[in-house]
C-alpha cells in the first residue's frame, strides 16, 4: 500500500525539520508531502534547503484547504492512502505502521489514532467536555462510537481521499468523520500516544475554540442531513 | 402619511446611492451587474417618497402602525436578503480562491520536479557527448549513451527541444 503523509505547515519553522527527520527515520517507506500554507516565516526555506517534497501555497488558505491540497496530490500521484501528520511533532511516526496495518486488516476507510485507547486520561476541563460532547453527538447521529474524535491523526483510504479532494467544504475534523461514517465509510481506531507540541504556537485560543465547537456541532447535528 | 421631511430624506438617500454607484462604476470598483441592486433600491426610495400612498397602502395591509414604520420594515427586509445573498457569494469566492491557490502551489511543485529531471537529463546527455568526444571507445563511437536517470518522457522532450 502506497501511503502519503500530508504535513500541513503554517508558520512551523520551529519544529518542521525535526518532525520530518523523525518521520523519515522511523518510516522510510512512507512518502510525505509538506503543504506550506502561505507561511510568513522560514517554513518554505526549510523545505527547500532540506529537499523536502513540498507544495507552497502563495497565500494562507486555512487547514481545510491546505489539507485538501495534499489530498489532491495524493489522488493525482496514485496513492492508496493518506494520513494527516501534524508538523508540530505531536504525532509519533511509530503509530503510522499500526494504522496502516489496521486499515488493511479491517478494510477501513478512516483509521483514527486514539489517545484514549492508548490509556491516556481524558483531557481535563473544557477540552474534555468538548471532546465528550462531540463523541456523544457523533454516536447519536451515526451510531459510530469514537473514543477520540478530536485526534488529528487520521489515515484515509483512497475512497475517502477522493471525497476530500473534490469536496466543497470538508475540513479534516470530527464532522467529516461523522459524515463519512454515516455514508457507510468504515471508521476504526487504534491506540496512539501523542506528544506535546514541540514548538510554534497552537491555534487553540478561546475564540477559536468556541468557533470550532459551534461549527463542528452545527455540522454534525444539522447540516450532515443535507449533504 | 409620510412626513415631508422623511420624503426629502429618502430622495437625498437615493441621490447619494446613485452618485455612489456612478462613481464606483466609473472607477472600476463595481461591476454594472452588481450595481443593478442598488439602482433598483435607489429607484424604490424615490418612488416611495413621490407616492407615499404606496407605503400607506402596505402599512394598512400588514397592519403596521404607521406608513413610516413600513418604509423601515421594507428597507430592513431588502437589506437582509441582500446580505444573505452576499454571504453565499463570499463563500463561493473563498472556495474559488482556495482552489486556485491550491492549483498554483501544485503546479509549481510539478514544474520544479520536471525542471530538476530535465536538468539532470541534460547533464547526463552532455556528459555522454563529452565522453564520446574525448574518450571514445572504438565500438561505441556513434552512440551517445542514454541518460540513465532520465525518464523516457523527459528524454523525448529533450529530443523535441533539440
Amino acid at each position: 500500500m502506497r501511503v502519503l503523509a500530508i504535513i500541513p505547515a503554517y508558520n512551523e519553522e520551529a519544529c518542521l525539520a525535526g518532525t520530518v527527520s523523525g518521520l523519515v527515520r522511523t518510516c522510510p517507506d512512507i512518502d510525505y508531502l509538506v503543504v506550506n500554507d502561505g507561511s510568513r516565516d522560514n517554513t518554505d526555506a526549510i523545505c527547500v534547503e532540506g529537499g523536502f517534497p513540498h507544495v507552497t501555497l502563495p497565500i494562507n488558505t486555512g487547514l481545510a484547504s491546505g489539507f485538501q491540497t495534499g489530498m489532491k496530490y495524493a489522488l493525482r500521484h496514485g496513492y492508496d492512502a493518506a494520513v494527516q501528520f501534524d508538523a508540530d511533532g505531536q504525532h509519533l511516526p511509530e503509530t503510522l505502521p499500526v494504522m496502516i496495518e489496521a486499515m488493511e486488516r479491517e478494510r477501513a476507510d478512516i483509521v483514527i489514532g486514539s489517545r484514549a485507547l492508548a490509556g491516556e486520561s481524558e483531557p481535563e476541563g473544557l477540552r474534555g467536555v468538548g471532546s465528550r460532547f462531540i463523541a456523544g453527538i457523533m454516536r447519536l447521529t451515526t451510531g459510530t462510537r469514537i473514543t477520540d474524535p478530536t485526534s488529528g491523526l487520521r489515515l484515509y483510504s483512497l475512497r475517502a481521499i477522493e471525497v476530500f479532494a473534490k469536496a466543497f467544504d470538508l475540513a479534516p475534523e470530527p464532522d467529516a468523520v461523522a459524515l463519512l461514517a454515516r455514508k457507510g465509510y468504515k471508521v476504526v481506531e487504534v491506540p496512539a500516544r501523542m506528544q506535546e507540541r514541540q514548538g510554534g504556537v497552537s491555534y487553540l485560543n478561546a475564540g477559536n475554540a468556541i468557533r470550532y465547537m459551534a461549527r463542528t456541532s452545527v455540522s454534525i447535528l444539522l447540516f450532515q442531513w443535507f449533504r | 402619511m409620510l412626513s415631508i421631511s422623511l420624503r426629502i430624506l429618502l430622495v437625498v438617500g437615493a441621490v447619494l446611492v446613485f452618485a455612489g454607484i456612478a462613481s464606483r462604476v466609473k472607477r472600476s470598483r463595481m461591476q454594472m451587474q452588481d450595481s443593478l441592486f442598488w439602482l433598483i433600491l435607489g429607484a424604490l426610495l424615490v418612488v416611495m417618497s413621490l407616492c407615499p400612498d404606496i407605503a400607506v397602502f402596505f402599512a394598512r395591509l400588514f397592519q403596521v402602525q404607521s406608513p413610516t414604520n413600513f418604509v423601515f420594515l421594507a428597507a430592513i427586509a431588502i437589506l437582509l436578503v441582500k446580505q444573505f445573498d452576499d454571504a453565499s457569494q463570499i463563500s463561493q469566492l473563498k472556495q474559488r480562491v482556495n482552489q486556485l491557490t491550491q492549483e498554483v502551489g501544485l503546479s509549481a511543485t510539478e514544474d520544479a520536479r520536471r525542471d530538476a529531471a530535465l536538468a539532470e537529463a541534460r547533464a547526463d546527455a552532455l556528459a555522454g557527448e563529452l565522453i564520446a568526444e574525448y574518450a571514445p571507445e572504438p565500438e561505441q563511437k556513434e552512440q551517445v549513451p542514454p541518460a540513465p536517470n532520465a525518464s523516457s518522457v523527459v528524454r523525448e522532450e529533450l529530443e523535441q527541444a533539440d
